[in-house]
């Protein structure tokens, strides 16, 4: 080993320990939320903090199934027993107005500065008899044995008014005195996990706690509970995309070793393979730690296909091997034309760098850091760590008339014409939906798990909204007064049937102005004291009844306002904290609406009448962020091809080889969109990703037809070379494509096809030039 | 044509009870067995029914007048005329309450509450027994001619509010409902015999 090579050698080990250092430090993240961009406008980082840290994130749904109806409502109440003893949740409800007698006492007790009807005039003689009118002729009605209660301290009806007003339009089935389906063959429960959405270890505590809480409440032979709720899918899709990619993975590198040993006949050959891959994934990694202070699951898995093509970077060079030749030397003789693939990699990827989403320029310092890492590695370290083989692989491979194979193949050629303008039809006529932007589709949650989580969500009407009014201010005060402020507009667009309801966190929040405004309203005792015997005069109310109304006006007009925290020691502390958030000194507030019917009015109507808010359609929003992400990503890639191309033309020294070479991955990506779109499969960011690393592979196979000598020997071997990178290509990714987790899926079938094409079109399109020549 | 089959089938129901009336044997004491036999073979019936509700709050009764009606196998109505409308129809599990505050729908079953009291009229004029049997103690004293089902509610959260509701009747007539609340407070619905 000379010198130069034990340095070489040192210098990878070193950075080898210095990658390994950084690597027991990573810190992983899978919060999708960490990818997106720091200099996104206000609306986009609501968006945001919703997704992460929002009450909706934290929901888990429950369904209980499989039993008659009141055995179900036993174990619905058994489980929220044991859930709320757990401690792992903010909140459990199922409806049981047992368990609301928190609620109950606190809107009672705060009742005259929640109450919209509280004003002078409501304590005035001629109102007041009003309301002991309508409280007697609830007395004789059917609910009367149950409201009396509240009779003596209630007689202007406040806490009806107020339960009326925060009551959901369709309320939530009920049996048995606890939330049911419709159909009643579900019971519901509704659970906060204390642990923020993006926590994944914790929220999986919280699954098992709920799995254990069924348990424990002796559940008879046939019935099971269902989850849902966006930590249970992102629970869910880790251990999926874990298991998965731990199983694919495993069965692709079995098989891509194994290919590797038929064709090397030796173990230090196959082993001295995964050397560049393995090094440039470490090290890799490790600047990406370095440079980002985490690392994103999605850029690993990203990465690591793209750092995929490096595995075919040593089978360049052991299949060029010449009979008694030594691995450098071949090293040397293939080496331009290496080089020239690791460097349109490079380049392609160099412009990922630039991208203000995080995800990209992680994916992108990944990519430029593993794969110059990978080729470094294949240039000085593999050719002195590995021993030389007995014989070259070149010789013990049944010899293939790949020539032959190829000029059948040519004489097809023609067919290329017509393939290439139908794509180009294709894309053209499809052009409006190439691309799916649903953010939901990015997430690994099967159709029908959306299915269930869409329905348990109408049923038990938790938050999960769409179109939202947004309110902001400077200050807490300011923006519940505003939000007082946006009633009336609201109750106009429900009125013209825009909107079917809303609600606002004014309802159970009331701003101080308005709460003292109210408790202004309240007489003093000897003026209500007078006005209430004036009202109940010949009324049947037995004298001293209304006692306890005096007394707890007096306590009302004396007493302090509410608190956020009386609000928060109960469930409506959850409404409030959905709708009401600050980021230092801005104040949100969110006015869920219900039953949009047209979006296009709703939206002009609420600009032209409203004032200080904004009309949000959270799906479109984040429609709008995924293609942001897709439209940049587009954007660098295509600057990346332009450096491509740059690095072609002084490498291949000329503008027509360097279009010779581009030209057979870029005509292969086109066609594999092409047929994504003519099946119906829309791309989505994994799609675009996969093809970036189509483009690496493919420029390899262009390189390497581009670089046959009419030397028969070497034109073997580099048969040899593309026909054992293909199969390694398909093997792997195909095992992906495999897959029933759709972000492995489209990785898997995207470069399967793709890769495919590439070679098949390198082909076709590049040796006939140069054998005619 | 529902309609018209129905109140053909009302007025039928109502023409049987009349000659079952004479047909029985008023003296023989009741049991609950026979008691159901005989609800059960009322198809339907309508009265008209006045009820006087005492309460602890009130210094004077309230009194509601208006009709109440069954028809088999599950749907009962209580119409409220005077003082003012209040409009109350059970249909299977669907219970209606319509007055002029608007009109609210909820399911029976909803709370056990709401059902218990609900069968305690429906289950009785329907004959079924076990659905009694489900919620209250029931006992029963008198004779064909004049007996009185007493239901003492099971459970807990229902014994809350209501003590006992006890029917009173004329072989298959239900004369009399009077409801006791735990607190005190009695409800007594007269029902009237038919006027033609």
């Amino acid at each position: 080993m000379s010198l130069q090579s034990k340095a070489a050698v040192a210098v990878w080990l070193g950075a080898l320990a210095l990658s390994g250092l950084m690597l027991s430090r990573m810190s992983m993240t899978t919060d999708m939320t960490a990818l997106l961009p720091q200099t996104a406008d206000r609306l986009q980082q609501l968006l945001v903090s919703q997704l992460r840290d929002g009450v909706a994130a934290r929901l888990l749904l429950i369904a209980i199934e499989g039993a008659p109806a009141e055995e179900l409502a036993r174990i619905s109440r058994s489980m929220a027993a044991k859930l709320r003893a757990g401690g792992l949740f903010n909140l459990v409800t199922n409806g049981d107005l047992a368990d609301a007698t928190v609620e109950r006492e606190m809107l009672m007790r705060h009742r005259y500065v929640l109450s919209p009807r509280v004003t002078k005039e409501h304590f005035e003689p001629a109102a007041l008899r009003a309301s002991l009118e309508e409280r007697l002729r609830f007395l004789g009605s059917p609910a009367g044995a149950v409201t009396k209660a509240w009779l003596p301290s209630d007689p202007t009806g406040e806490l009806l008014t107020i339960l009326a007003r925060m009551a959901p339009a369709e309320p939530p089935a009920m049996l048995h005195g606890v939330w049911f389906s419709r159909d009643g063959r579900r019971a519901h429960l509704i659970a906060e996990s204390r642990a923020a959405g993006f926590d994944l270890d914790a929220q999986a505590a919280a699954l098992s706690a709920v799995r254990d809480a069924f348990q424990q409440a002796a559940p008879p032979a046939g019935a099971s509970y269902l989850l849902s709720g966006p930590a249970v899918f992102a629970v869910e899709a880790r251990e999926t995309i874990e298991s998965d990619s731990w199983r694919l993975s495993l069965i692709a590198g079995a098989l891509v070793v194994g290919l590797l040993s038929v064709v090397y006949r030796s173990v230090p050959l196959t082993l001295a393979s995964l050397l560049p891959v393995l090094s440039g994934m470490a090290v890799g990694v490790a600047a990406v730690q370095l440079l980002f202070g985490f690392v994103h699951g999605i850029t690993l898995g990203f990465g690591a296909t793209l750092i995929g093509e490096a595995v075919d970077y040593p089978a360049y060079v052991f299949t060029h091997l010449s009979s008694g030749e030594r691995l450098p030397d071949t090293m040397r003789r293939i080496w331009p034309t290496l080089r020239l693939a690791v460097l349109t990699t490079v380049f392609g990827a160099l412009t990922l760098l630039l991208s203000s989403f995080t995800g990209l320029s992680q994916l992108g310092t990944l990519t430029v850091t593993g794969v110059i890492v990978a080729g470094l590695v294949t240039r000085w370290i593999v050719p002195v760590v590995t021993p030389p083989p007995a014989s070259p692989p070149i010789e013990h491979v049944p010899f293939f008339r790949a020539g032959r194979l190829l000029a059948s193949l040519r004489r097809g050629r023609w067919m290329l014409y017509p393939m290439l303008a139908g794509t180009v039809i294709v894309l053209v006529v499809q052009s409006h939906q190439l691309w799916d932007d649903d953010l939901a589709n990015l997430s690994p949650v099967s159709q029908s798990a959306k299915q269930l989580d869409e329905q348990m969500r109408k049923e038990t009407g938790a938050p999960d909204v769409r179109y939202l009014v947004v309110l902001t201010g400077q200050s807490r005060e300011e923006v519940l007064t505003r939000s007082e402020e946006a009633e009336s507009l609201l109750k106009r667009l429900q009125e013209d049937e825009l909107i079917a309801g809303f609600e606002l966190p004014s309802f159970y929040f009331p701003s101080a102005t308005t709460q003292a405004r109210r408790r202004e309203a309240l007489p003093e005792p000897a003026v209500l004291k007078a006005a209430l015997a004036q009202a109940a005069a010949d009324l049947p109310f037995r004298a001293g009844l209304f006692q306890p109304f005096l007394d707890d006006v007096e306590r009302a007009r004396t007493g302090p306002l509410l608190s956020e925290e009386d609000l928060m020691a109960s469930a409506l502390g959850l409404k409030l904290r959905a709708l009401l958030m600050h980021q230092g000194n801005t104040w949100t507030a969110l006015a869920p609406l219900r039953g949009v019917s047209a979006p296009q009015t709703l939206a002009s109507r609420l600009a032209d009448e409203g004032k200080h808010l904004w009309f949000v359609d959270l799906k479109e929003e984040a429609g709008r962020m995924v293609a942001n992400y897709r439209h940049e990503a587009m954007r660098l890639t295509a600057a990346g091809v332009a450096a491509i191309a740059l690095i072609l033309w002084v490498g291949l020294r000329g503008l027509q080889p360097a279009w010779k070479v581009l030209a057979p991955p870029l005509f292969a990506i086109a066609v594999t969109v092409a047929c994504f779109t003519l099946v119906g499969e829309r791309l989505s960011l994994f799609h675009l990703v996969s093809l970036l690393l189509v483009l690496g592979i493919g420029l390899n196979y262009a390189l390497f037809f581009h670089r046959v000598s009419p030397d028969s020997d070497e034109s073997r071997q580099t048969s040899l070379a593309l026909a054992l990178c293909i199969f390694a290509t398909l093997s792997a990714f195909g095992t992906l494509a495999s897959s029933r987790t759709p972000v492995l899926h489209a990785i898997g079938l995207t470069v399967t096809v793709g890769a495919f094409l590439s070679l098949l079109f390198s082909a076709l399109l590049i040796e006939r030039e140069l054998v005619s020549s | 044509m529902t309609a018209l089959w129905r109140a053909f089938l009302i007025a039928l129901a109502l023409g049987l009870n009349a000659t079952d009336d004479s047909a029985a044997e008023p003296e023989s004491p009741m049991d609950v067995p026979r008691l159901m036999a005989m609800m059960a073979e009322v198809t339907s019936r309508q009265d008209r029914f006045t009820e006087t509700k005492t309460f602890e709050l009130l210094t004077k009764p309230l009194t509601l007048t208006g009709t109440l009606a069954y028809t088999r196998p599950d749907h009962i109505e209580k119409h409220v005329l005077t003082p003012y409308e209040d409009h109350l129809v059970v249909q299977g599990d669907q219970l209606t309450l319509r007055n002029k505050d608007g009109t609210k729908r909820l399911n029976v079953k909803s709370h056990p509450l709401i059902w218990s009291f609900v069968e305690a009229i429906r289950a009785s004029l329907a004959g079924d027994a076990s659905i009694l049997r489900r919620f209250y103690h029931v006992k029963i004293e008198g004779t064909e001619g004049d007996w009185t089902l007493t239901l003492r509610p099971l459970d807990q959260q229902a014994a809350a509010y209501v003590a006992s509701i006890a029917l009173h009747g004329r072989k298959s007539r239900l004369t009399r409902v009077d409801i006791t609340e735990t607190g005190g407070d009695r409800s007594v619905m007269t029902i009237h015999e038919p006027t033609s």
